[in-house]
């Protein structure tokens, strides 16, 4: 019976005293986490008061301040100096919508459909076809009127058919709708079969427009007009 | 005499606090040019690095901290303005230059399908369509953005019910407990840190995903 208890009092002792050692090692981890914290404020502070005290020193009158707004107003007519002369086309490939701009003004919203981000791998290489809408500033290469889509390897490739060595056989033609536009490295603005599809991110990285629209776009825009896709 | 010139002076005495303190309050014209110079000063920056941007043909944001909006622009034109609903902001002040985007991270990144090419018999065969494409509402509306120079943007969408509201709440308290954390352990490596956490609608959150990826340049503005 007694050999019972101090072995339940000796249990008793050593989980007391793994319960302290537990909580002890707690302390230490949270005053260490404290002591971090603490440091971390502390230069955190230090770099603001440094940086904030880091000004030049410019001497102040009514001359300097001329100065400082004329050399800015300079800085601002050179900005506005870069924006596109004359119409232009802004194209969001997230709500898929084209803007026929001319300065501040949006003359013409139209919905279209934008690239679909999809992978295409090659089976039998080592190629990849990404179909992003390319992003940034383009322009206007040449206008088509009736064009016919010279069907590059990837699209024999997604509809699972051998890619052709003669020139004729990648011709195809109406697909395109009456008008395309080249903005350069095979990209294009063209009409569409699928008006349904108007809206949504479905292409290989061409921007789609509906028939009237098209119209407006290729009347609107000449070679070199500027295109901002983003 | 000598009561009439005591009366004057208690009058004055009286008068003079009251009249100070119903003058307007004039602050020193060398002290509100200097405030002046300032602005001007950070404009004046802020115009430089933009013009730089708006050189090239790409497309740059301005992370405009002081007047809580984001611009999507493209030489020296924006095309899309975002609100921000609320802005914090730790460690080292930005210097009001370009920054160049290095990295996009978001628990649940958006996956780019892939295209599976089509058997023979599938082209005669099937006429249904399904798209699979990656589109806005794919883009994460939580997500974070490190930028060159140890900068690294949090972003978050509005609250819109309890449970992003409490998700919201677990992530803010977990960003100011990690933060001087990251402070010291970039301070120990010599490297630059600076956190802004900014609150945006959940369009204007995914719409800032899709439109900024990695590379594109932008400038904080926060001259403050």
């Amino acid at each position: 019976m007694n050999t019972i208890k101090d072995s339940m009092g000796k249990g008793l002792k050593g989980l007391m005293t793994q319960k302290k050692k537990i909580f002890l090692i707690s302390i230490i981890v949270l005053a260490v986490f404290l002591v971090m914290e603490a440091a971390g404020y502390f230069l955190s502070s230090r770099s603001t008061t440094h940086l904030k005290t880091d000004s030049k020193d410019v001497k102040v009158n009514t001359k300097s301040l001329n100065v400082f707004k004329a050399r800015n107003n300079v800085l601002k007519n050179r900005l506005a100096g870069l924006s596109p002369k004359g119409t232009y086309i802004v194209v969001d490939t997230a709500l898929n919508r084209l803007y026929l701009k001319k300065g501040d003004k949006t003359l013409k919203e139209i919905v279209i459909s934008a690239g679909s981000g999809g992978i295409l791998e090659d089976p039998a290489g080592n190629r990849e076809w990404v179909f992003d809408t390319p992003r940034g500033e383009l322009s206007v290469q040449s206008k088509t009127v009736d064009p016919v889509w010279i069907k590059p390897d990837w699209a024999f490739i997604e509809e699972g058919e051998p890619v052709p060595q003669n020139f004729k056989e990648r011709v195809e033609e109406g697909v395109l709708g009456e008008y395309a536009l080249s903005i350069g490295n095979g990209y294009l603005i063209h009409g569409t079969l699928y008006t349904r599809l108007l809206g949504r991110n479905v292409t290989h990285g061409c921007i789609r427009v509906g028939d009237e629209d098209l119209k407006a776009v290729y009347n609107t825009s000449t070679i070199g007009t500027k295109v901002i896709i983003f | 005499m000598k009561l009439r010139f005591i009366c004057l002076l208690l009058c004055l005495f009286i008068i003079s606090p009251i009249s100070i303190a119903a003058m307007p309050e004039t602050v020193h014209p060398a002290l509100a040019s200097m405030e002046g110079v300032n602005s001007l000063e950070a404009e004046n920056q802020l115009l430089k690095s933009e013009l730089e941007l708006a050189k090239k043909p790409h497309i740059y944001f301005i992370f405009d901290l002081e007047n809580a909006t984001i611009s999507l622009k493209s030489r020296g034109m924006e095309f899309k303005k975002m609100k921000i609903e609320d802005i914090k902001l730790w460690g080292r002040p930005v210097n009001t230059k370009p920054y160049t985007l290095l990295k996009r991270s978001s628990l649940f990144t958006p996956k780019r399908e892939k295209i599976k090419p089509k058997k023979a018999e599938e082209t005669k065969e099937t006429k249904t369509f399904e798209i699979k494409a990656l589109e806005l509402e794919d883009m994460p509306a939580s997500y974070r953005l490190t930028l060159d120079e140890g900068i690294v943007i949090s972003v978050r969408a509005k609250s819109s019910g309890v449970f992003s509201a409490l998700s919201n709440a677990v992530y803010r308290i977990n960003w100011y407990l990690s933060r001087p954390i990251l402070t010291l352990w970039n301070s120990v490596r010599n490297k630059p840190f600076t956190a802004i956490y900014i609150t945006l609608t959940k369009e204007d959150a995914r719409s800032l995903y899709w439109h900024f990826p990695e590379g594109t340049r932008s400038i904080i503005y926060n001259p403050s």
